[in-house]
């Protein structure tokens, strides 16, 4: 596939769009649905350097179990009474330095990157990711499913104790 | 050919059939389901309009459009007219992926089964959707039992999928059809045909697993305040759809897709769908409904294990024997279909039994929220 600069342009749009009117929407509803427009768009942002397997992923994963799962948590809960003011309060000057710290600090991480211009994308077959993941990655990729595994316990034990007591 | 050129057929190709198939399955199935499951209950079903009650669909097509489009009041309208529309996106999407005869693919992805269960998400999310901005409780608890039914059954149906993309090697759906030349995967995996069969049911919500429309408990789930065209949106398309979508993929996964005597062509593989869609149906006629805790339980402590013991088992064949895998997996599958057939008699009288001494009404979600 040929990689042409207006679909990055549309893509990123699709990101940058959503990202910000999740912050900015006072529904939590209309946020989560905010983040899982900007989930889509970093999936199409995989589509376009050829990482269809990423882009399916990204969807299955994201769209399809985190975001469910945020909007479980979000409908269960009962709704906050009385206005929620998301964009200017006491806290954005606390928000202030951190913000432009982090921004300080992605400038430099930007700056000293090194992309590689110029050559299409490679195409990442499926099966070179999966023999990097199960061989040179393995100790770290059984690492994370055992942290997932800890807390899926620590939930349910949670649960549990709610329940009897 | 340039490759705007090429973009632009390409996404005529999959607008068109994307919506041709849904729109097929949405005139096709309702009727089919009325008539078939009449004769099946001893009735006759709809034969009033055109011959043998062919017009029906029609009919009901016309009446839906044209009666007036109802919100709640109190309902979040925006969500609540774009629900339909984001559960819509699945049956659309997942169409370009199926491989329709040699060479004619829409979207021709090396990772396609990965995308086909990657779209079934969106389907999630708008009935979520739906069962929330209707601002109705049985709404909102047929749309959360939905998602939790779809969510728990999507997994067994996963682990079937990787089990058909270990014995072929690819996760391309070509790659799929072309390793079924000699044997279809029906013969080779029947334990995997049978759980993605009853998954499936699961997953689209059909009978006895169609908890989110139990008419006794939740009115109508998710679809109570719908009415007029977005009820037909999310109750034609979307639901009739998606069933379409799950025959076209265990036509493709197990019955050999377009393959078939004399040529390979589309037309093997929709009488194939047709099959499939007649067991649906054939179901929908013939089971009772199950209770929410006995159907999460089935899920998770039947379906799941039951998958991941298959999923270890073929696995270690295909690497003892890499390159005669076939018949051990093969007579595994089909010793354990026959096993779990003979035992399944008494297990369940026993657990009917235990059942009897004690019942307990279950906890699950569903039942217990307020």
């Amino acid at each position: 596939m040929h990689f042409s600069t207006p679909i990055f342009y549309l893509v990123s749009a699709l990101v940058i769009i959503p990202a910000v009117l999740m912050v900015a929407m006072r529904n939590l509803i209309y946020s989560a649905i905010a983040m899982i427009a900007c989930f889509i768009g970093v999936a199409a942002v995989f589509v376009t350097l050829n990482a269809e397997l990423l882009a399916a992923s990204q969807l299955l994963i994201y769209v399809g179990a985190i975001s469910i799962l945020i909007l479980f948590a979000i409908m269960l809960t009962r709704r906050r009474s009385g206005a929620i003011c998301l964009f200017f309060h006491r806290q954005s000057w606390a928000a202030l330095p951190a913000g432009a710290a982090l921004a300080v600090v992605l400038g430099i991480v930007l700056g000293s990157a090194r992309f590689s211009a110029g050559s299409a994308p490679k195409n990442p077959s499926t099966a070179n990711l999966a023999s990097l993941l199960f061989n040179q990655y393995a100790f770290p990729f059984e690492l994370a499913s055992l942290v997932l595994l800890v807390a899926i316990v620590g939930a349910v034990l949670l649960a549990m104790r709610e329940r009897r007591s | 050919m340039s490759w705007g050129l090429s973009f632009v057929i390409h996404l005529i190709a999959a607008l068109v059939i994307g919506l041709a198939v849904p729109a097929l399955s949405a005139l096709v199935f309702p009727f089919a389901v009325r008539r078939l499951s009449g004769f099946m209950s001893d009735r006759l079903g709809p034969n009033r309009v055109g011959p043998a009650g062919f017009f029906q669909p029609i009919a009901d097509f016309l009446k839906l459009l044209l009666k007036e489009d109802v919100a709640p009041l109190k309902a979040d309208r925006r969500l609540f007219r774009l629900a339909p529309a984001i559960a819509f996106i699945t049956p659309v999407l997942a169409v370009s992926v199926i491989p329709f005869s040699k060479g004619f693919t829409i979207a021709n992805l090396n990772v396609g089964l990965v995308f086909i269960v990657a779209f079934s998400s969106f389907t999630v999310l708008g009935i979520l959707l739906a069962g929330w901005a209707s601002h109705n409780k049985y709404s909102l608890l047929g749309g959360l039992r939905s998602v939790a039914q779809m969510v728990s059954y999507e997994i067994p149906m996963i682990l079937n999928i990787i089990i058909i993309a270990m014995l072929v090697g690819s996760l391309s759906l070509n790659d799929v059809v072309g390793a079924q030349g000699k044997i279809w995967f029906i013969a080779v995996q029947p334990l995997a045909f049978l759980v993605f069969i009853v998954a499936g049911m699961a997953e689209l919500n059909r009978t006895p697993f169609d908890l989110p429309e139990a008419e006794s408990e939740l009115v109508a789930g998710y679809l109570t305040e719908y009415s007029g065209m977005r009820f037909g949106f999310f109750y034609g398309l979307v639901e009739w759809g998606n069933a379409s979508i799950w025959a076209l993929t265990g036509a493709t996964l197990f019955l050999g897709g377009w393959r078939g005597p004399f040529a390979g062509n589309p037309g093997w593989l929709i009488l194939k769908v047709l099959v499939l869609a007649f067991a649906v149906i054939w179901f929908f006629a013939t089971f009772p409904r199950l209770q929410v805790d006995q159907l999460m339980n089935f899920a998770w402590k039947v379906l799941i294990p039951l998958s991941l013991v298959n999923l270890g088992v073929t696995g270690l064949l295909i690497i003892l024997l890499p390159n005669s895998f076939l018949p051990p997996v093969a007579a595994f599958s089909w010793a354990s279909v026959i096993t779990i057939i003979l035992l399944m008699g008494p297990v369940l009288r026993k657990a009917l039994l235990r059942k009897r001494l004690k019942l307990n009404p279950g906890t699950e979600l569903g039942t217990s929220q307020s």
